[in-house]
């Protein structure tokens, strides 16, 4: 067990990601005065956005010790931080949720609701209270178990009363089980109940790939930051090597669940369904969906093909950067592509949504740092700890 | 460097590895394998017998009628197809994860992917009623005029994506066994026979490997070059497999009957042919290594690990059922309940509560570490989770279409002797290539086990 | 990626063994030290002979990467162009019919089917290089020794040397040294 330093977040950089953090909110008070119903939207563009990276460090990590990895070991308490990101997203979503409820959805509004059949189906479910009950107990249960995992895996580092990994495959089992289940029904509150009338089963999937899209494009690029700062030694290009692989296999995966719930969806042009693409797919939005469709997909698949490439933190990190601001685009996608089209003016993308964006990086890169920073940097007191940081890539 | 265990390790010299391996191909079959392969052959003379039947009469031998076109033809297919996954996720994905434990399992997995594959292929030629008119599949020039094969039926994606997986399986299979195809043929070289007609077998075996080994020597310069085809190969097959079972979704979830028409059917079906296709390898495996003596090879820390994939599998299974529940109840379109309360209190419940035993409670017993490493539990819940994958393609199938949307078609679906029949012949055809696979073939990848004993005594060989 | 001058560098191919000489080496190590001195020493016509691959080798024979990769592409490019192409040219101009009120060109249906071709012709490819690159295919073919695909390992020396250099070069690492008998 050795004593690693902490790492210490240069000043000029949480400058910058302060500077950052700055533009966004700028971005949001302009945009309120502005155009307050895109600036709502922009906000819970922004909410999901952090919270799906919160998410992902979660995941990672007890993704982590369920498949009992061990290259992984060296880079957790970069993932462990990552979870941070949910305190952010929470803020902003608890903003939408309570006081933004009505300029996003639709069914919120009674007389609305009074006047669609098809609606009033849904009114034991999307209702007001239900509906923030909900969401609060989502970030509730998150949040207990993601602490209680990260403590755990902290504790690992101690000398005394050492949770053996069996214990924390445990709590990340039940972390997953909560994760997965309330991340679907928290992508079909928040997103899609954005177009009340429409639903699909292939959703939460989506929400789910571009979630680990992002996340990973995130946690390549905070570990190739952090080590171009003096931390994570022990990382080596076979580290990378394996984060490009994930980041690959995942850029595939995404396009394999967009292309189906897109091909089924048109091919059988179910009215409850097709609405979906019909909205996305005329006029300005044609072009769009495009661009995701090329720049969530094609691009860095193309890219990512080269193992030098993936090899290489810096340029790899350069991809990631790529995909992370593909998966914002893709939020911004899903969120105004739902919401009725006289409140969205203009093109989709403008300079609120980069503003926010912007912002988006500054929260990622200050809190999880700052985290990062108060923690021991590598747990070493993992017994696959040594092993990591000797692995090689066998092909 | 801390100390880890190698769990994997057989710690043999290369040479009693080979004896190990190959003593089964090496020497005659016992009365056991015997008396299972003349079972195996009744089963193909029966399958086969009511597939002839069956072109004469047609195929209202079979039960299937009006509302429920699609029985237990297109049941026992996209089950099959299932089944021959797990090998594709054991040959591809694990060894692009570099997982160790595959070495000993994928060629019994990648051979049980290719005879389920065989399996699955025939009902869906036996179905089209006039199986000789299969080649009309196939878009080739045509004197029928531009006459072409519509593009856009996902039936015809179907014929595209099993013979590419057949195809792909076949040659992944067959370049891993050439190096063990080799060790055979040089290991034969000194090899006499007593009698006459021994010696005559003798040398037809002879003449077959050295055939099938195809000059392999070993040099450098050849592994080279085939080590990055195995890469190359893996990586293609890995989303091979994901699209070969969301293409046979979609011959579901294109058409708009309530209950087949789902987006996540691709991923739902995907995750419940790897659940079914690795439920299919621990039963192969638990026997296999019990009658060939392969217990050292296959260790219980293997069939655990498989235990833990079923477990991982079955959970997502069980978040498709449940998604496809939510979103029934949350999208108000009343076909769309209608069929998801018919599967839990219609005429078919049992089946849909047989599938959920198997499928959603069962997986979970795979949490206790004592019992994962029980081989009679493992068993028998590798063969309840292959029933209840089974349910879950007849529910799906005979569920959706029993009662549609004009209640004076209903009807509901009893199969027949010939249905039980076919189903049973199946099995009979798939252990029938299976026998002769384990007669014929060493079933570990001997060369690739060599090279990971190798590396477990110096990091830095093998791949 | 791989420089064009590495690809060309790949096209190192098996060659029989017809003359010169074959030492069967004792393990893993002596083989790999074995590779290395032969390199160093200028030898040109030389080959290993192992049951299993060994990734040091590569390096220790001076051998560059595979082209497999390139050869896979191709396939990759012809079978997706040539799957979407021609469903394009049937569908729109060739037999162009309405079904299920969708357009002529339809993409989305288009990719399964282009998809699968895609992989079938690059594992075609890839299986051709792999069997042209590694010369196999020659059913008569036999191990320079018996026993390199059990357990044995060996090396051949096929540029001209005396069996004293041989023995001098492989010094200590060998147990056996015989000529290439055709």
């Amino acid at each position: 067990m050795e004593n690693l330093e902490k790492f210490k977040v240069p000043a000029k950089m949480n400058n910058f990601f302060l500077g950052l953090i700055g533009i966004g909110l700028t971005t949001l008070i302009v945009g309120f005065i502005v155009d307050p119903a895109r600036a709502w939207a922009g906000m819970l563009v922004l909410g999901f956005y952090l919270m799906t990276i919160g998410l992902f460090g979660g995941f990672f990590t007890s993704m982590h010790f369920i498949s009992g990895s061990k290259w992984s070991v060296v880079l957790r308490r970069v993932s462990e931080s990552m979870f941070y990101v949910l305190i952010a997203a929470a803020v902003f979503l608890g903003i939408v949720v309570i006081f933004g409820m009505h300029h996003l959805y639709e069914w919120s509004h009674e007389e609305v609701m009074a006047n669609d059949q098809i609606l009033q189906k849904k009114a034991a479910y999307l209702n007001r209270p239900f509906f923030i009950a909900r969401v609060i107990v989502y970030f509730v249960s998150w949040f207990a178990m993601g602490t209680m995992l990260r403590k755990y895996s902290l504790k690992q580092d101690g000398n005394t009363d050492k949770p053996s990994r069996g214990v924390l495959s445990a709590i990340s089992a039940g972390w997953m089980i909560i994760f997965v289940y309330f991340l679907e029904l928290c992508s079909i509150d928040l997103i899609m109940s954005l177009e009340p009338h429409w639903s699909t089963t292939m959703f939460p999937m989506y929400t789910f790939a571009g979630l680990v899209c992002s996340g990973f494009g995130v946690l390549i690029i905070l570990t190739a930051t952090i080590q171009k700062h003096g931390g994570l030694k022990s990382m080596t290009p076979e580290h990378f090597h394996d984060l490009g692989k994930f980041q690959f296999a995942f850029v595939g995966f995404w396009a394999y669940i967009a292309f189906c719930q897109h091909m089924l969806t048109w091919y059988a042009n179910l009215p409850e369904e097709t609405v979906y693409l019909e909205r996305r797919l005329h006029g300005i939005w044609g072009g769009y969906t495009a661009f995701l469709w090329v720049g969530h997909f094609i691009i860095p698949f193309l890219i990512l093909l080269s193992s030098k490439i993936k090899r290489n933190p810096n340029q790899l990190a350069k991809v990631s950067w790529w995909i992370v601001f593909m998966g914002f685009v893709d939020v911004v996608w899903l969120v105004y592509g739902g919401i009725q089209h006289e409140n969205i003016h203009g093109y989709p993308f403008k300079w609120m949504e980069m503003g926010l964006f912007l912002g988006a990086i500054g929260i990622i890169g200050y809190s999880v740092l700052n985290a990062y920073a108060k923690v021991h940097p590598e747990p070493t007191g993992d017994p696959f700890y040594q092993e990591s940081v000797h692995f090689h890539q066998k092909h | 460097m801390s100390v880890i265990e190698n769990v994997y390790g057989v710690g043999k010299p290369s040479r009693e590895i080979d004896n190990d391996i190959l003593r089964p191909v090496e020497s005659f079959p016992t009365k056991l394998w015997y008396i299972a392969f003349g079972m195996a052959s009744v089963g193909v003379v029966m399958y086969w017998a009511i597939a002839g039947y069956s072109f004469k009469k047609g195929l209202g031998l079979f039960a299937i009628n009006s509302p429920v076109g699609w029985g237990f033809y297109i049941i026992n297919f996209v089950f099959w197809i299932g089944i021959g996954h797990a090998g594709t996720l054991i040959s591809a994905i694990l060894y692009l994860f570099r997982q160790r434990w595959r070495t000993t399992i994928n060629r019994a997995a990648e051979a049980m992917t290719i005879f389920a594959v065989m399996t699955a292929l025939t009902f869906p030629v036996l179905h089209l009623g006039r199986p000789w008119m299969v080649f009309f599949f196939f878009p080739y020039p045509n004197e029928r005029g531009p006459v072409w094969p519509s593009f856009r039926s996902p039936l015809l994606w179907d014929v595209f994506a099993i013979s590419t997986y057949f195809t792909v399986s076949l040659i992944f299979w067959y370049m891993g066994l050439v190096p063990d195809l080799a060790t055979m043929r040089d290991r034969l070289v000194n090899n006499e026979a007593k009698t006459k007609f021994g010696n005559m077998l003798l040398k037809l075996r002879k003449n077959a490997v050295n055939i099938l080994s195809i000059g392999w020597v070993g040099s450098a310069k050849t592994w080279i070059h085939y080590e990055k085809m195995v890469l190359i190969l893996a990586a293609i097959s890995t989303p091979l497999v994901f699209s070969v079972h969301s293409i046979v979704s979609m011959d579901f979830a294109t058409a708009i009957i309530p209950g087949w028409h789902a987006t996540i059917f691709p991923p739902y079906f995907v995750a419940g042919a790897i659940y079914s296709g690795f439920a299919m390898v621990l039963t192969i495996m638990i026997i296999s290594r019990e009658v060939f003596q392969l217990k050292q090879y296959v260790t219980l820390k293997h069939l655990e690990n498989m235990a833990l994939v079923i477990l991982l599998t079955g959970m997502m299974v069980s978040f498709a059922y449940i998604t496809e529940f939510v979103m029934a109840a949350y999208g108000g379109n009343e076909m769309e309940q209608y069929v998801f309360i018919n599967r839990l209190k219609g005429p078919y419940a049992w089946a849909f509560w047989t599938m959920f035993t198997c499928n959603v409670v069962s997986p979970h017993f795979m949490w206790f570490k004592k019992l994962r490493t029980n081989i009679y539990v493992l068993f028998v819940i590798s063969i309840v989770v292959n029933i209840g994958m089974w349910f879950e393609r007849f529910v799906i199938i005979v569920t959706s279409l029993h009662r549609d949307y004009l209640p004076s078609s209903w009807d509901l679906y009893t199969p027949t002797f010939y249905d039980y029949a076919m189903l049973v012949g199946s099995f009979g055809w798939f252990f029938f290539w299976y026998l002769l696979f384990v007669r014929a073939l060493p079933q570990i990848a001997v060369a690739e086990l060599k090279a990971d004993e190798a590396g477990d005594k110096v990091k830095g060989y093998g791949h | 990626m791989t420089s064009f001058e590495d690809v060309k560098k790949g096209l190192y191919r098996y060659e029989d063994p017809e003359t010169g000489w074959v030492a069967v080496i004792k393990d893993v190590d002596s083989l790999i030290a074995a590779a290395e001195k032969v390199r160093d020493a200028g030898v040109k016509k030389f080959d290993c002979f192992s049951p299993f691959p060994i990734h040091k080798l590569e390096k220790a024979m001076g051998l560059s990467r595979s082209w497999i990769p390139f050869i896979s592409a191709i396939g990759a490019l012809t079978g997706g162009t040539f799957a979407f192409s021609s469903m394009t040219w049937i569908d729109v101009s060739n037999w162009p019919r309405v079904m299920g009120g969708k357009p002529y060109f339809s993409w989305p249906i288009y990719v399964p089917i282009t998809f699968e071709l895609t992989v079938l012709f690059t594992a075609f490819a890839t299986l051709g290089a792999a069997i042209y690159l590694g010369r196999l295919g020659k059913s008569s073919r036999r191990p320079v020794v018996n026993t390199v695909t059990s357990d044995g390992f060996a090396i051949w020396i096929g540029d001209d040397m005396s069996k004293q250099n041989v023995e001098s070069l492989l010094q200590g690492l060998y147990t056996d040294i015989r000529p290439v008998t055709k």
